[in-house]
């Protein structure tokens, strides 16, 4: 029955209801104000969805694979608007040639808006189908349903399914939002934790990775680049005798590439050139054990993001403290590689990185090529958590390419390689001056930060400077200056305005616009940093007026969705009946203020003597709105958990003054499978809100979380990661002085 | 020189030099997908393959010192109409984020299981310390190795 009120869509307050009026629908001639912009930019349905004659519907993915399982979700998604089985729905991975333009899949937002621009799209499409099988049947749309693709007439399976009645299998029509989407239906895919698509295959050791791609013309080629950033080839006279027969060398100014046929002698030769080169001395690199100082000095004058009040009142409680954050590393577990051709004039790009349409400007900007004559298709690799060196692999191959026409070239970076040139998150520091009242009110916050920017993608044609090849070809394009992602997202100061109530509140943002060592995107961005300084404050500000942790939070919030999460994470975690000499501490944030819920509660134990950590269990609850797979949430809670505690732990990248230290993974170890805590996860699912991504919401709140139960467990706050054994011997000598 | 070995129960012969690494060898002679590169350094565990029964990092075995020995890939195990316990466990327990990591920890675990059919959860960390999950998976995957040795207790019964 299609009395029912019907709702298009929610995105956030915006809610729109719309009855299934045939005549409405057809009148609707132009596409609604009000759909999502994704949809907006790509009105086309064919560019989502076609049904393919062998019983298939294909789902065009405008996101990426980044091992969260998104794919998976938006073939539920799919599934279930159309009323197919999960088995039916094939997934083309972004190929800018035949998918839409949804820019980049990060910052957790791919459920929140391809995800939801996904389930109109299918709507509609059933919409569409619906009318075409009424027409078939002769009948009212309102007479028919839908089971896995056939049309059911009055309730009894009519023999016509979707693919009859779609002829030509495209459906040639602009997306007006004619689609209707019944939230108040059960649903029975979406909400399942369905089985991830791409796991058996990983599991039985078939094609599942870029790496696993190969062209019979393939050549294997490696870099060889400065061991350190910004130097430039300044002997650039080899002599045949360090290459193998056979084997190519790839120069164009200090970009150097070795190609050939056996991929083993291609690593040889590299490893050869590269002991033949050289490089002039690069620029120098800050005191690693003076960032703080180097980031204040480097810095610009203070902008304000946000300010709220009459400024400082007087209190006699205050707080005040300064909390720092080393460059980290992705560190992805396979380095960065790519494969390209050139064809005629037309290039082609294979590459995990994590936005297909802004690779395609960037490359054909740096390449100088028509855009269109560039296309990139995504295939996945391991997890990136980010702008790590993906994006530049996929450079250096096709500028290999370009030089190599008619051969499929695959570029693959070594660790060391990864390691050097990928983008670290910046270093940052951060410095808190807080009061409360002697009702534990929290009454004046002044907060400022410093940080290099936290984004210099090479995304689109004006930001293809930001290459790390772009400075090193003959051609060379300069690196755009550094611009902050402004507020309410935020890059180095997201999450750094407090979800709590604070009646004299201000925000000030520090840019160092140099880059010594290259700094982009890690999840989260700033706000890991910031929970963990926001979060460490509020702790001490409890302690200040003896008031429980959790109920200090909870008095001094009004977002009744950030309250349930930390009286649900009350009640799981035993908050109150911790082990003997077992540290306990508790992290929450929203992440960027405006998507997903999560609190986490640490229990750690501190070796006095030896410094040493021990990660017992971490308990979280999370609020991501509608949950489209559970089990998949899950997984990447916990997830980011685990790498919140590496970071907190284990992480910093190593430099001297000219060059980087880390290049393997003994001179960056993370955390290992000894270290790693017990975990229990804990999902609010919330059917009737618009769903959050949530690759990004638990880090903040673990490390907090982390870092609380540490100061617990210690008598003692530690205030710069990583936090160390020996850094926690150090700071219980310092207290024992005084 | 030529290099024979069995592959997954199957005679290979190679001629390529000695001292190509196993893991270049599998990937592009061979078609072997499961073993991948993570850093050639032997020091994250991606390449574990077993040889001759024993755990080798294949990005750091010249292929020379495989000769007349077995080696056996995650292919080998088994497939999807017979699943090797571990790959069914690693399957339930959706013990994959990005799932990298995981081909070499299930050779290790088949390895583990092989010797120790009730490992306890000390026992399992320790066998897969040499493994690195950068996806932060560990937990799931230490339950997929405790899922797996039960499955594969339930079905010598
Ligand atoms: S690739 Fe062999 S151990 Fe890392
Ligand atoms: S699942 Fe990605 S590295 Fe383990």
């Amino acid at each position: 029955m299609i009395s029912r009120r019907k709702l298009l869509f929610n995105a956030g307050a915006l809610t729109v209801y719309f009855s299934l009026n045939p005549v409405l629908a057809a009148n609707a001639n132009k596409p609604s104000s009000l759909l999502p912009r994704a949809l907006k930019h790509n009105p086309e349905l064919d560019a989502w969805l076609s049904l393919d004659k062998r019983g298939k519907v294909k789902l065009f993915s405008g996101k990426v694979e980044l091992g969260q399982g998104i794919l998976t979700a938006f073939a539920q998604i799919v599934a279930e608007e159309l009323n197919v089985a999960m088995t039916r729905v094939e997934i083309i991975n972004t190929d800018t040639r035949q998918c839409p333009d949804l820019g980049y899949t990060f910052g957790g937002i791919s459920i929140e808006h391809g995800g939801t621009a996904l389930q109109l799209a299918a709507a509609e499409a059933k919409a569409v189908l619906l009318s075409y099988g009424a027409q078939h049947l002769a009948t009212e749309t309102s007479q028919l349903s839908v089971q896995d693709g056939e049309f059911y007439l009055n309730n009894q399976p009519s023999g016509i399914t979707y693919w009859q009645v779609l002829t030509d299998s495209r459906f040639d029509i602009q997306s007006y939002g004619r689609g209707v989407i019944e939230q108040s239906r059960e649903h029975s895919i979406v909400g399942t934790s369905a089985q991830r698509l791409d796991i058996p295959a990983k599991a039985f050791g078939q094609a599942a990775f870029i790496q696993d791609m190969r062209f019979s013309d393939m050549w294997h080629a490696r870099i060889v680049g400065p061991p350190v950033p910004g130097a430039a080839l300044i002997d650039s006279n080899f002599e045949s005798k360090h290459l193998s027969a056979g084997q190519h060398l790839v120069q164009d100014g200090s970009f150097l590439a070795i190609v050939g046929k056996r991929e083993e002698s291609v690593v040889r030769d590299s490893l050869t050139i590269a002991n033949n080169c050289q490089w002039s001395r690069g620029s120098e690199l800050p005191d690693e054990n003076n960032l703080v100082a180097w980031l204040k000095s480097a810095a610009d004058p203070a902008e304000t993001v946000a300010q709220a009040g009459q400024g400082k009142r007087n209190s006699r409680l205050n707080y005040r403290a300064q909390f720092s954050r080393p460059y980290q590393a992705h560190a992805s577990l396979a380095p960065s590689m790519a494969i390209a051709k050139l064809e005629g004039r037309q290039l082609t790009v294979w590459s995990h990185a994590q936005g297909m349409f802004p690779l395609r400007s960037a490359i054909a900007r740096l390449l100088d090529m028509d855009e269109t004559m560039v296309r990139c298709i995504h295939v996945p690799s391991c997890g990136c958590y980010g702008h790590n060196g993906a994006d530049d692999a996929a450079c250096d191959a096709a500028i290999i390419a370009t030089k190599l026409p008619g051969r499929t070239i695959r570029l693959q970076y070594s660790r060391e390689d990864e390691f050097l040139r990928e983008p670290y998150t910046s270093a940052m520091a951060v410095e808190i001056e807080a009061s409360v009242t002697e009702q534990g009110k929290i009454q004046n916050w002044d907060y400022q930060i410093w940080s290099c920017a936290h984004s210099s993608r090479p995304g689109g044609a004006k930001r293809a400077g930001n290459f790390l090849s772009a400075s090193r070809i003959k051609k060379s394009i300069a690196k755009p200056a550094s611009v902050p992602i402004p507020q309410p997202r935020g890059g180095s100061d997201r999450n750094a305005v407090p979800l709590y109530t604070v009646p004299n509140l201000r925000i000030r943002r520090h840019l160092v616009p140099e880059m010594p060592l290259r700094a982009s995107s890690l999840r989260t961005l700033g706000a890991f940093t910031n929970v963990i300084a926001i979060e460490s404050c509020i702790d001490q500000l409890a302690l200040m007026t003896a008031v429980d942790p959790i109920d200090f939070r909870i008095k001094n919030l009004q977002d009744q969705r950030a309250i349930h999460v930390l009286e649900r994470l009350r009640e799981v975690s035993d908050w109150r009946r911790h082990a003997e000499g077992q540290g306990r501490g508790i992290g929450f944030a929203r992440y960027k203020n405006s998507a997903a819920y999560c609190a986490v509660a640490f229990f750690v134990r501190v070796n006095k003597a030896t410094g040493k950590i021990t990660l017992d269990k971490a308990v979280s609850v999370t609020d991501a709105g509608r949950v489209i797979n559970p089990d998949g949430v899950k997984n990447q809670i916990e997830g980011g958990i685990i790498q919140a505690a590496s970071w907190c732990l284990k992480e910093r990248v190593r430099f001297s003054k000219t060059q980087v230290k880390s290049r393997h993974w003994g001179e960056y170890p993370v955390l290992g499978f000894n270290e790693v805590p017990e975990l229990e996860t804990h999902i609010v699912n919330r059917a009737d809100q618009p769903p959050y991504g949530v690759g990004e919401v638990s880090p903040g709140p673990a490390g907090a979380a982390l870092a609380n139960s540490i100061a617990d467990a210690l008598g003692v706050r530690l205030h710069d990661i990583p936090f160390t054994s020996s850094y926690v011997l150090q700071a219980l000598h310092n207290v024992s002085e005084v | 020189m030529a290099v024979n070995f069995k592959l997954n129960g199957t005679e290979v012969t190679l001629t390529i030099a000695d001292e190509t690494p196993l893991l270049y060898a599998l990937r592009n002679d061979l078609g072997i997908n499961s073993c991948r590169l993570g850093c050639g350094l032997a020091q994250c565990g991606v390449c574990t393959v077993l040889v001759d029964g024993e755990p080798e990092r294949a990005c750091v075995v010249p292929i020379k010192s495989v000769d007349n020995k077995k080696v056996t890939t995650v292919e080998g195990l088994g497939t999807s109409e017979s699943p090797h316990p571990v790959q069914q466990a690693f399957i339930d327990e959706q013990a994959m984020q990005c799932g990298y990591c995981a081909s070499g920890i299930i050779m290790t675990t088949s390895l583990l299981l092989k010797n120790n059919k009730d490992p306890s959860e000390s026992e399992i960390r320790d066998a897969l310390s040499g493994h690195i999950c950068r996806c932060g998976t560990h937990t799931r995957i230490i339950n997929a190795v405790k899922k797996a040795a039960q499955l594969a207790r339930s079905t010598e019964k």
